[in-house]
This record gives structure tokens, sequence and C-alpha cells, in this order.
């Protein structure tokens, strides 16, 4: 998908990445997507690492046929599901590269919960001026 | 079925309700349709030219309507997703999941609400 970068939260972004599809969810009749950002930003260490960015090591990754990269759930996006944002919509897959794993999916919950009780900020991105 | 064929000239016309003038029309009708019409006008204390005076006013009124536009289902929103309209958006059904797993998900996707400062 195209995320909207920081400078234009509202707009798709220049290019398309890898993200994680936390929920969809039901406006009206239309949908929209709830998604957390990757970002191929490494730490020199795992202790370095910023609380709330997950690895995705090289065979998880080589399972959806991406190089590592990391999760980053201080960053999301509510994205309606539209071929600006998503343009792999019209392909047979509709763009999906591969299920999470209920691993990944556990550590995610976790993280948001940590996230939670140490009242870090998420930065939700999307149109809607939030 | 009514079928409606050239006007009859010398037959007399009848005064039938909306019209001052009404125009004699000789129609041949499918004798179902036709008894049932005379019971019901019968019953209505009403000739049966009126009764399918009205009948025929009431066909053409429903054709001059205007088509109901088709409810076809939307899958892309345009345009900006105001917060309060995310916060009370509902779960898409995803194929496959669970009633338990669709809570869970429920609940992270409020969670990162909360965190993004999307007032409740």
């Amino acid at each position: 998908m195209r995320f909207p970068t920081a400078e234009q939260p509202g707009a798709p972004g220049p290019k398309s990445c890898i993200g994680y599809s936390l929920a969809v969810r039901r406006i009206g009749r239309a949908d929209v997507a709830a998604l957390l950002y990757a970002t191929a930003v490494r730490w020199p260490t795992d202790d370095a690492r910023p609380l709330g960015v997950i690895s995705i090591d090289e065979p998880q990754a080589r399972a959806i046929g991406e190089k590592s990269f990391m999760i980053d759930v201080r960053t999301a996006a509510a994205l309606p599901i539209t071929i600006e944002f998503f343009p792999h919509l019209g392909r047979a897959d509709r763009g999906i590269q591969g299920a999470a794993s209920a691993g990944l999916s556990r550590k995610i919950e976790s993280v948001l919960e940590a996230l939670r009780r140490r009242r870090i900020a998420i930065d939700l991105r999307g149109p809607g001026g939030r | 079925m009514l079928t409606f064929i050239i006007p009859h000239p010398t037959l007399p016309a009848p005064m039938a309700e909306g019209s001052i003038h009404a125009e004699g029309v000789p129609l041949r009708v499918d004798p179902v349709p036709l008894r049932e019409a005379r019971k019901r006008a019968k019953a209505e204390k009403r000739t049966l030219a009126e009764y399918v005076e009205t009948a025929l006013r009431e066909k053409l009124k429903r054709a001059q309507r205007k088509p109901r536009k088709s409810r076809a289902p939307a899958i892309a929103l345009r345009g900006p997703i105001p917060p309060g309209k995310l916060r009370k958006s509902r779960p898409a059904p995803l194929p496959g999941e669970t009633k338990r797993q669709r809570e869970k998900r429920d609940r992270l996707f409020h969670t990162v609400l909360d965190l993004s400062g999307v007032p409740r």
C-alpha cells in the first residue's frame, strides 16, 4: 500500500510498501483498513530498538516474498480501500502478500498493550485530518 | 389482461371520476380479471368504469414516478474520514474469522485509536 508520509498524512505516499493489516472497518457501506507501517530502518542491536518496533526476521519475511523488515506499531494509518492507497487492488490476490502468523499477531497485541501502559502515542495517518 | 382497441366514436361517453368529458373506449378484457374487477367495484360501490379508470390512473402514476436509484454496494470511501466516524465504524466481516477473533481485532483497533488521541 502507499502509506501517507509524515509530511502529507492525508495523501497516498510516493511508493508502495508492505504493511500489517490490523483491522478492516466499515463506515456506511465503505471499507477502511487500519494498518501498521513497516520500516526498513535498522538498529544496531535488538536492545537499541525502540518499544513498538517489531523485527520480522529473514525466514518470516521470505515466506511473504520480502527481505527482513520491521513493523512499527507506533505508526498507523486508517485508509479508504481505494486504488490510490492500494495500487495492487486490481490483482487477483488484491495485494495481500500473506497471512501473519499467530505469534506475530500476539506480539503486536502485547506491544500495543505496552504502548498503552506507557502512554506512548501512536501517529495515526490517513485522510481525515487527525 | 386489458386490451385497448380503437376508440369507438359512436359510443356514449360515460362520466367517470376526475373527468368532465370522459371518452368511451371499447375494450376486450380477459374474463377472469374482469370478473374480479366487477366484484371489487361492487364492493367499493362504484361502477366498473370508475374502478377501471382508477386502476388505470394509479398504473400511469406509478409509471411516471422516477425510478429508484439502485443501492449498489459501495466499496470505496472518498474524501476525509472524520475521526468520530472512524471510532463508530464497525468491524467488516472477514472470511473465516470467529467471533472471538473479531472482538480481539476490534479491541486492538480501539487501542490504536485511543493511543492516537481519537476521542471516544
